[in-house]
């Protein structure tokens, strides 16, 4: 990690080894807002993570919800939904890939085309590559939050709810004065953990878009990626991560220090 | 009350038939004939996908992503059961280390990847070596097993320690003989979670791996190419990597989901 610090500074490529030592002081991080690509790059990275977190939390706190409101066999819902989170990442995106590929190939489109006669070509465009990578993820990681939020709902004591099933109170109410309060601390870890993993999804857009089209889906950990070790400016790439790095150590002190007060 | 139930019945059922899709879909490609493997409405089954996948040598890339694995997760276990029982048992300066370890765990690969490559790759000639991938694998995956295992040991009553020492043994025998049996299941979800993390890596392979040490990922991801993709193979071979992992969780879901909330705590 001090090596990505270093080099960050320097003017590393890599077909040039003693490049490593050529200082060049900030220019990497003052080119940085000024490439159009990282700016949209970072732009994308932010309606990703924003639109999938999103997605994940609810979706997750539904089915919470939904799991913990059943009188029986809520263990067999929970052994199946934590059953995505323990799929190699690249084979779900080989799936999400053969789900959502163009002609007669990709699963959704044979049936849209057999049922409706229309077809989506998901992967040519970058909105609707981008929200395949999103499903993809929230396929995966909704069910890690409805894991979190499980464990936060049995956690809720057993006379609260008693008590709120005596006092008539609605559903709609003790959702929004037990639930939410008790779980208040549950959705905050969530939604750290996921934005992490938000920020570290590599895999699916190596093999769903291939930073395509037109390098729209290329987040920030592909393009950092691709600038160091397809490109070669390692040094380049360096000032990015350090970047990150800086911002996720900020992130975690916050809601740690958060954390504590809860 | 009786209809609302029935109705979040069907709705959970729903759901999980959804999140199920794919996994079923995995199964269905891994077994369908090579003929009609690109055609989602024919169905069909076989198993020549996975004969010509062992043909192709997949049989040596588990062999190493195995070998990478098993080294990584003893060097993981040893290191973080010991950090995690020190820290547990002197617990000054222990919220630093811990905090420490959660935010090496949260940096995005892509981040360590160039520090990865710079040092172990270049720097010590790591490149393509089954000890450049277990390196900055263990680096990764320690802090992640010393966060699952120290809340085990912080579970274990000091007063135990005491009593052996009391009793006569040294504090190599309290550590082996008293701890390490009674933090055995939160040491196999430890490894469990390790094993899982480097068996499944793909961005540091990709870098630090060559031609020689092809990991199972790897592999996956070399069947796809920009002219053509062997969709029978590639699902076999999925199939293969996959389904043991799936059923080992659907075992031992139990305590495995209980290691997952415990090493999201921080």
């Amino acid at each position: 990690m001090l090596n990505v610090f270093r080099l960050s500074f320097t003017a590393y490529t890599i077909p040039d080894p003693l490049s490593a030592n050529k200082y060049i002081g900030f220019a990497n991080y003052v080119f940085l807002p000024y490439d159009p690509l990282f700016v949209r790059s970072l732009t994308v990275t932010g309606i990703f993570v924003v639109v999938a977190l999103s997605l994940e939390l609810i979706l997750g706190f539904f089915l919470a919800y939904l799991v913990f409101s059943l009188p029986k066999f809520s263990y067999i819902y929970r052994v199946i939904f934590s059953l995505p989170i323990m799929i190699m990442p690249l084979v779900s995106a080989y799936l999400f890939y053969m789900l959502f590929a163009s002609g007669t190939m990709g699963w959704i489109n044979a049936y849209l085309s057999l049922f409706f006669k229309t077809q989506i070509a998901w992967l040519s465009y970058p909105w609707t590559a981008l929200f395949v990578l999103i499903m993809e993820h929230v396929y995966r990681y909704s069910t890690f939050a409805f894991l979190i939020f499980f464990a936060g709902f049995t956690s809720i004591p057993k006379d609260i709810l008693d008590a709120s099933l005596m006092e008539t109170v609605s559903e709609k109410q003790r959702i929004r004065y037990i639930y939410l309060p008790f779980l208040k601390p549950h959705i905050v870890t969530a939604a750290v953990l996921l934005l992490i993993d938000l920020l570290k999804v590599f895999d699916s857009i190596w093999i769903i878009t291939g930073g395509g089209p037109e390098r729209f889906t290329e987040l920030l950990n592909y393009y950092i990626f691709k600038t160091s070790f397809q490109l070669y400016h390692v040094g380049y790439g360096s000032a990015m991560a350090t970047l990150i790095i800086i911002f996720l150590i900020i992130v975690t002190i916050l809601t740690i220090g958060r954390k504590m007060e809860v | 009350m009786k209809l609302k139930n029935l109705l979040s019945y069907l709705i959970v059922s729903l759901l999980a038939f959804v999140f199920l899709v794919p996994i079923l879909m995995l199964v269905i490609m891994a077994f369908k004939p090579n003929t009609i493997v690109t055609n989602p409405l024919a169905f069909g089954f076989s198993l020549e996908n996975f004969f010509r996948l062992f043909e192709m040598g997949f049989g040596v890339n588990i062999y190493n992503s195995l070998v990478i694995a098993v080294i990584t997760v003893f060097l993981t276990t040893a290191l973080g059961t010991i950090a995690g029982y020190f820290s547990s048992r002197f617990p000054h300066g222990a919220t630093f280390y811990q905090r420490f370890m959660f935010t090496l765990r949260i940096i995005p690969p892509s981040a360590f990847m160039i520090g990865i490559f710079y040092l172990v790759a270049y720097q010590l000639g790591g490149y393509d070596t089954w000890w450049g991938m277990v390196l900055p694998m263990t680096a990764l995956q320690t802090p992640l097993v010393f966060l699952i295992i120290k809340p085990f040991f912080d579970g274990i009553s000091r007063e135990l320690d005491e009593a052996a020492l009391v009793d006569g043994c040294s504090y190599f025998q309290v550590f082996t003989k008293i701890i390490l049996p009674v933090a055995k299941n939160g040491i196999l979800v430890g490894m469990f979670f390790s094993f899982i993390y480097t068996y499944y890596d793909f961005a540091t392979a990709l870098v630090v791996i060559g031609s020689e040490w092809k990991t199972v990922t790897l592999a996956l991801a070399g069947l796809k190419t920009q002219r053509i993709i062997r969709w029978g193979e590639l699902f076999a071979g999925a199939f293969i990597a996959t389904i043991p992992i799936i059923v080992i969780s659907i075992i031992f879901n139990k305590y495995i989901i209980r290691g997952l909330l415990i090493s999201t705590k921080g």
